[in-house]
């Protein structure tokens, strides 16, 4: 039941909030971080009452028609996942907290955003995986077209359009698997696809559906989301568009979306195509990395710089994948999460300081950190943390990704550390170009960050640094779902 | 104290614990954060002393817990042998005096509760570097001193010159970092293990060509964080950090991890000539190189930077003779007398004021306790007998001519320049006639303490050449008399020649100037290193990014999906002459998006085809 709760309490959030539309902003938001507690507490409690013991923890589901039903379940893959989003949902209502526009409705829609991302994390059949997937985007789009900023309204359609655009080609992969298989389980599909395949293979009759097919458009769908280079240009302009909140859970969230599903679907469905697309996977990573880094190195706005460092970062967790290895997806997982905690930090963080500025540009700034020592500190910390810091979340999973790929790929990883000397400075030119130097005279008298802002600040940095030093939080969670799904079992 | 030996690991993480503490100290009382401080430096000196004096009992403690499982297990652990229980008490001495001396140094500064707390940080960091027992978290320490190092460096990061400085620290040493990092990458694939114990014992079995590639990435990590040439661009400019930490950070401890990376990892460099004809080379070059850029520096610090990036080389030269007891003993030496002269550094610099040894002078009668000190310093550095640096030096000395006449050579030129420049120093900063406008001064017991201790290690430290060496299991070497004979000359050369030069001061500089002018810039400015940085790296890949961002990813990339969209909007327009409103418009967008790209999929055997042929071209 739990399990359904987690859905169930942002979902009622959302109605409750929807239904109070002139609520003041004090109400509004109080509401809404009530709501995302209580979805923190059930978390908390289905660890805590170990009906979720490393294993599957399935909910009660409900048919929905002949072969779909509203069946959710949680293993070891979707837990972390699932605590991110619960994390970062408490993270992003407390980055609106002065949000004065029509506060209800944002924060009804920051609630729906969280149960749809949930549901994707939990979700145990494909339809389902699908409806939840589509539903993400419409709460994100009207939060970036409503509470964006200047050019909001070109930013949400190309956002909407590009990624729906790839999960459009992701529901014809689908729906091909499920007619071919009769399954729409996650595990039924999966085991079934091969079933099916072994079936014609052993008759001598050609296939009626290829699995490379099947496998690429499903992959795109995901490409698309992680995002992969070079279809990732709807990322930046989203990320410089949305409020704070949005990009709180665009960058810490809905990205994971896309390598989740690699692992629950798109890999286990076909593990012979994807041997054999492997090189592109590795190309796409080793592209991602290097190139983000670049253009985070160039810009000159700075959230523009740190929706760049996505691009990078998750270059890095396409390049763990593509190794096919149990270490491989465990790195994947150990970036995914990682990179979901700090780009929150360094997302919340740019966003106090354009609420208190009105602007992004680099330029702009200088000696940001002692006008705002508080803030200054922390900026400089989820740089560092950012880079890859030893004793940082970053370190063990992009490091585990570089060992493995290095395996596999041997010297191209010489292209990689490319990227890992890029991603050193691209942060530290941000901290040096924002934070240090002379104080600038423009924004002197500037507040530094409230207790608000400090208590986000400290519980992000907290799990920084517990995931950086021990990061068998995750890694003792994940691996035993992993190497099941590598073994066949999905 | 066995307790403490069996459990060193706890030296390792109380002052991690600290960090955090001795930040809020400093804000609720300014004596305490010094204290808290202090507390991690002595337990490691505890745990180092100890294990020194108990040698030879028993094995060396160590444990470890598992860190990241996976199909490999990979451990986090710590051990406390002859090595780690050496640089325990070096790192723990030098941070206890550095601590002490801050507090006099640093007071009044605003960032007094930030400053302790770093250095509380820096510690914990350093001294897990030397106690782990496996290169992985060797590595984790190497880069968390580098971000206190960072950090330090850009401690008065309101100065544009300080932060820049503490960039450049962190990009060129990450450039070294990047080939260590796959130095390790190499060792997993090789061993399947990063433990030291695991890796010593596969040494044989890797190929010669592969341990070569693994000593090779491995040394280009030792040589950025040594400073060594083409990667010591960054040492110079780290000077611009508390002088305390410059002592500390840039002259005993951190930079010195290079040397002692090579050293941890011995077996596998001793199984590649390959490696150590490149080490000692790079070591000799960089020696010699460094001390005649020291030879003409105005600023004292300088003078010293490159002091140590020259000294560092000696120990590199002796690590590439195959003397790494002998590089260590430098190691330990070099600690004492140099953080000695940089803390001398920060009491003249505290004193007078400037930094520019051209408005000093005379300063031994307002500054008797420094300058005795530094004297005994400059001493060490110089190679006078008795004094610990002539033993060390010339044990490196008689290594590297015995493998290699010629960097023996280089390194005997590069003595001549050490004693000459360190001479010149102390001549224009402490004798002759005061030329600055100020009122030098002695600083407090704080300042002058640390000096008079550091002042004995850099007496007596040489005497204990045979512990050290026995402590570190190596075979213990006598001096040569030859080579002792010859270095003493060399060193009373450079001493008297450069007293002699510099009989009027500043105005030998001047005349220098005038008669080589072209040679005194070119070293003045390091040869020109930080331009060719400047010109061949950093303002091509910025103006390359930003050429690359405009032209590339605005116009083509992001540029193909726009015009995607705007040209189904233009189709759209057109199919749908009878109606228009807006929701048409991403409607046939998308419909059009969705066409597009199943046309690309439908290609989709081709693109596996595509796949095979690069993976048979990449060679996996």
């Amino acid at each position: 039941m739990s399990l359904h709760l987690l859905v169930l309490i942002p979902l009622l959030g959302a109605i409750v909030l929807g239904c109070m539309r002139s609520a003041s902003i004090e109400r509004a938001r109080v509401v809404s971080l009530l709501f995302t507690l209580s979805a923190l507490g059930v978390f908390l409690t289905t660890l805590g009452s170990g009906a979720f013991d490393g294993g599957e923890l399935v909910a009660p589901s409900a048919a929905l028609g002949e072969l779909t039903s509203y069946r959710l379940a949680m293993d070891g893959l979707s837990a972390p996942f699932v605590a991110l989003t619960v994390v970062l949902g408490i993270i992003a209502v407390l980055s609106s907290w002065r949000i004065s526009d029509r506060p209800a409705a944002h924060h009804a829609l920051l609630l729906a955003l969280q149960a749809a991302v949930t549901g994707v994390f939990l979700a145990q059949d494909v339809i389902l995986f699908y409806v939840f997937w589509e539903a993400v985007l419409i709460p994100m789009f009207f939060l970036i077209g409503v509470w964006g900023h200047e050019d909001r309204r070109h930013a949400a359609l190309k956002f909407f359009i590009y990624t729906f655009a790839g999960s459009a080609l992701m529901l014809i992969g689908i729906l091909l698997a499920v007619y071919s298989t009769g399954e729409t389980s996650m595990a039924g599909v999966v085991t079934g696809f091969q079933a099916m395949r072994e079936y014609y293979a052993n008759s001598g009759v050609a296939l009626p559906v290829s699995p490379t097919l099947v496998f690429w458009l499903i992959m795109i769908g995901l490409l698309v989301k992680v995002p992969a280079v070079p279809v990732h240009t709807w990322l930046p302009d989203a990320h410089v568009e949305a409020p704070t909140a949005g990009s709180v859970m665009l960058a810490g969230v809905l990205l994971k979306m896309g390598g989740y599903g690699m692992i629950r679907l798109g890999i286990p469905l076909a593990p012979d195509v994807f041997a054999d697309a492997r090189v592109i996977f590795a190309i796409l990573g080793i592209a991602g990395v290097v190139y983000g880094a670049i253009m985070a190195l160039s810009q000159s706005d700075l959230k523009r710089l740190v929706a760049y460092s996505s691009v990078a970062h998750m270059g890095f967790s396409l390049i763990a994948l593509s190794t096919g290895t149990l270490n491989g997806q465990i790195a994947a997982v150990l970036i995914m999460v990682s990179h979901g905690v700090v780009s929150a930090l360094m997302f919340f963080l740019v966003g106090e300081l354009y609420d208190r500025t009105h602007t992004r540009e680099i330029d702009r700034f200088s000696g940001m950190a002692r006008l705002m020592p508080a803030w200054g500190t922390v900026f400089t910390f989820g740089a560092l943390a950012s880079l890859g810091l030893p004793g940082l979340s970053g370190f063990p999973g992009e490091f585990m990704a570089i060992v493995e790929g290095f395996n596999d790929l041997g010297w191209w990883m010489l292209i990689v550390l490319l990227g890992v000397i890029l991603g050193g400075a691209y942060n530290l030119r941000a901290v040096f170009a924002v934070g240090h130097g002379p104080a600038a005279s423009e924004w002197a008298g500037v507040s530094d960050l409230d207790g608000r802002a400090i208590l986000v600040a400290l519980v992000l940095a907290v799990l920084i640094v517990i995931l950086g030093v021990w990061p068998r939080a995750v890694i003792d969670v994940a691996t035993p779902a992993l190497s099941m799904i590598l073994k066949g079992g999905a | 104290m066995t307790w403490l030996i069996d459990n060193a690991w706890i030296a390792v993480a109380l002052p991690f614990i600290l960090v955090v503490p001795t930040w809020f100290a400093g804000r609720l009382n300014k004596t305490l954060a010094p204290v808290m401080a202090a507390i991690g430096p002595l337990v490691l000196m505890a745990a180092g002393f100890s294990a020194i004096f108990s040698n030879g009992e028993g094995d060396p403690s160590g444990g470890s817990i598992s860190w990241i499982p996976g199909a490999t297990d990979i451990h986090a652990g710590w051990m406390l042998d002859g090595l780690t229980a050496v640089m325990f008490a070096v790192v723990g001495v030098i941070a206890l005096m550095v601590v002490v001396f801050s507090i006099g140094y640093m007071h009044g500064d605003k960032g007094w509760a930030r400053y302790f707390m770093l250095l509380s940080l820096f510690t914990g960091s350093m001294s897990l570097l030397v106690a782990a027992d496996s290169i992985l978290i060797l590595f984790v320490g190497w880069e968390l001193v580098g971000a206190c190092s960072y950090l330090l460096i850009g401690f008065w990061f309101e100065k544009p010159s300080a932060a820049a400085a503490a960039v450049k620290a962190f990009m060129v040493t990450r450039i070294g970092d990047a080939g260590l990092l796959l130095g390790l990458a190499l060792l997993m694939r090789e061993v399947g293990s990063f433990g030291f114990t695991e890796v010593f014992a596969a040494v044989e079995t890797i190929p010669s060509g592969t341990v070569t590639a693994i000593a090779l990435l491995l040394f280009v990590g030792a040589a950025g964080k040594s400073a060594q040439f083409p990667l010591h661009i960054w040492l110079p400019d780290a000077m611009e950090g508390p002088t305390p930490v410059s002592a500390l950070i840039h002259a005993a401890t951190m930079v010195a991890a290079g040397v002692f990376l090579i050293a941890r990892m011995w077996p596998v460099f001793e199984a590649s000539e390959t490696a150590l004809v490149v080490v000692l080379s790079i070591g000799a070059f960089t020696a010699l190189a460094s001390a005649s850029i020291a030879l003409v520096q105005r600023d004292i610090k300088k003078v010293l930077a490159y002091s140590t990036i020259s000294q560092l080389g000696f120990m590199f030269a002796a690590l590439g003779a195959g003397a790494w007891g002998i590089a260590m003993f430098h190691l330990v030496t070099h600690a004492a007398f140099k953080a000695l002269l940089f803390l001398g550094s920060g009491s003249v610099i505290h004193g007078s004021g400037t930094q520019d040894m051209h408005e000093m002078g005379g300063l031994r009668h307002s500054m008797p306790i420094t300058a005795t000190t530094w004297l005994l310093g400059a001493g060490a550095l110089a190679g006078v007998p008795p004094l610990a640096g002539f033993f060390s030096k010339d044990e490196v000395l008689h290594a590297v001519f015995g493998a290699s006449p010629v960097a023996g050579v280089m390194l005997a030129v590069a003595s001549l320049m050490t004693a000459f420049y360190i001479t010149r120093a102390t001549k224009l900063t402490f004798f002759g006639a005061y030329r600055g406008d100020g009122h030098p001064h002695e600083g407090g017991l704080s300042m002058t303490g640390p000096l008079m201790v550091l002042g004995l290690g850099a007496v007596g430290l040489g005497f204990f050449g045979h512990g050290i060496a026995e402590v570190l299991g190596e075979h213990a070497e006598s001096l040569d008399p030859v080579t002792a004979i010859v270095s003493t000359a060399i060193a009373l050369i450079g001493i008297a020649s450069a007293w002699w030069i510099y009989r009027e001061d500043v105005v030998a500089d001047l005349r220098l100037q005038s008669r080589v002018g072209r040679i005194w810039d070119a070293a003045a400015s390091g040869y020109g290193a930080d331009a060719v940085a400047e010109r061949g790296f950093i303002r091509p890949v910025m103006s390359g990014s930003r050429a690359l961002y405009e032209r590339f990813e605005r116009s083509v990339v992001d540029g193909a999906a726009e015009g995607f969209a705007r040209a189904v909007n233009g189709l759209g327009r057109i199919l749908s002459l009878l109606q228009n409103g807006d929701g048409q418009w991403y409607g046939a967008m998308l419909g059009a998006g969705v066409v597009i790209m199943l046309a690309v999929v439908w290609s989709y055997d081709s693109i596996n085809l595509w796949a095979a042929n690069v993976s048979s071209w990449m060679g996996w």
